[in-house]
């Protein structure tokens, strides 16, 4: 009698233990981090389009009909064309989608800072753009950024041959090409601890903007390696 | 005898049951902080190998900063638009980046001390 109690216990503390697990390894609240939609904005236009036409005429704004108006909507294309007014881009599928700009449009471009305007958007840039569906399911630009190919940045690991604290620094890379940079005030050397040790012969990664002026790069950063290197005489 | 069995039985049985949960289950330190991507992105430039664990490519996150983490294989330079940061090798990491409101373009590169270098652009969107 007593060893079937026993049994009982067991296969209810089984059943008990299996719920558990399926309760505490249910999905995660992910409220606060969403993926770009699956669906294009193409896509979303069309179903838009398609839900207003089954409203119902006279129907105004279509309030209480589920009208998406407010809606956040985040995607990327190419830029076909751009005013003061409005872009055009490429989505994946194809399909041209049109959003407006307004004064209120945060057009960002990596190399342009804070000067970007539409002019900025030419045909063939990558953008990613953050919208909001405006009353008659038009989409209104909150932001435009757009996304270069490459980051603005580049980095380059040689030896220095030559080294003029605040002035310049001149390093070669494996193949025996030479790069001279610039130093400025805001030029960081890292470590802190291993600063001493930058001079010729010092192996070193130096971190700077790709693009190319006249008067050369200017080091955004200098990271002295551990083997330093000795010391040239 | 058998007594005996019966509760390393039932111990057992719960230790198995639990396990799984506290792994797979919510975590409260993480929740609304960063999110991970659902497959880690992993490049390669010579040797050098970066696995990027989280923020997922096009990620949605409500905070005007996201943490970047992830490991390297070697140790490396990471910059991160102007940010400059050194990552011990085998070990993981995490930056925190700014982020400004709306779409935001990071450009990564990473390389190692043997001139090994990775480079590639993120998308992350601040929404408030």
């Amino acid at each position: 009698m007593k060893k079937n109690w026993l049994l009982v216990v067991l296969g209810v503390l089984f059943v008990v233990s299996l719920a558990a697990t399926q309760v505490l390894a249910g999905p995660e609240d992910d409220s606060l981090y969403r993926r770009t939609p699956d669906r294009t904005p193409a896509a979303r236009a069309t179903e838009n389009a398609e839900r207003r036409a089954t409203q119902g005429r006279g129907n105004g704004q279509g309030q209480g009909n589920g009208n998406p108006q407010g809606e956040r909507v985040n995607f990327r294309g190419i830029v076909v064309s751009a005013d003061a007014a409005s872009l055009t881009v490429t989505v994946e599928d194809g399909a041209a989608v049109t959003v407006a700009l307004t004064a209120e449009t945060r057009i960002r471009v990596p190399t342009l800072g804070g000067e970007a305007t539409a002019a900025s958007l030419q045909p063939g840039l990558q953008v990613q753009i953050q919208a909001v569906r405006g009353e008659d399911g038009a989409l209104i630009a909150r932001a435009v950024q757009v996304i270069p190919g490459q980051p603005v940045q580049t980095h380059r690991v040689g030896t220095v041959t030559d080294y003029q604290p605040g002035v310049s620094i001149t390093i070669a890379d494996a193949a025996g090409k030479t790069y001279t940079y610039r130093l400025s005030e805001e030029t960081r050397i890292l470590p802190a601890e291993r600063a001493d040790s930058l001079q010729a012969g010092a192996r070193v990664t130096v971190i700077a903007p790709r693009d190319v002026t006249s008067t050369g790069w200017t080091a955004q950063g200098i990271v002295i390696h551990p083997d330093a290197g000795a010391p040239q005489p | 005898m058998r007594v005996y069995f019966v509760p390393i039985f039932i111990l057992l049985s719960l230790l198995a049951a639990c396990a799984p949960a506290e792994i797979a289950g919510p975590s409260l330190a993480t929740q609304g902080a960063e999110p991970a991507t659902a497959t880690p992105l992993r490049f390669t430039g010579g040797g050098l190998v970066f696995v990027l664990e989280s923020p997922a490519e096009g990620a949605v996150v409500r905070q005007p900063q996201v943490l970047l983490r992830g490991t390297v294989n070697a140790e490396a330079v990471l910059s991160i638009d102007e940010q400059i940061y050194l990552l011990p090798a085998g070990q993981p990491f995490e930056v925190p980046v700014p982020l400004l409101e709306g779409p935001n373009a990071l450009g990564i590169v990473v390389s190692d001390y043997e001139g090994n270098v990775i480079e590639f652009v993120l998308t992350v969107i601040y929404e408030p």
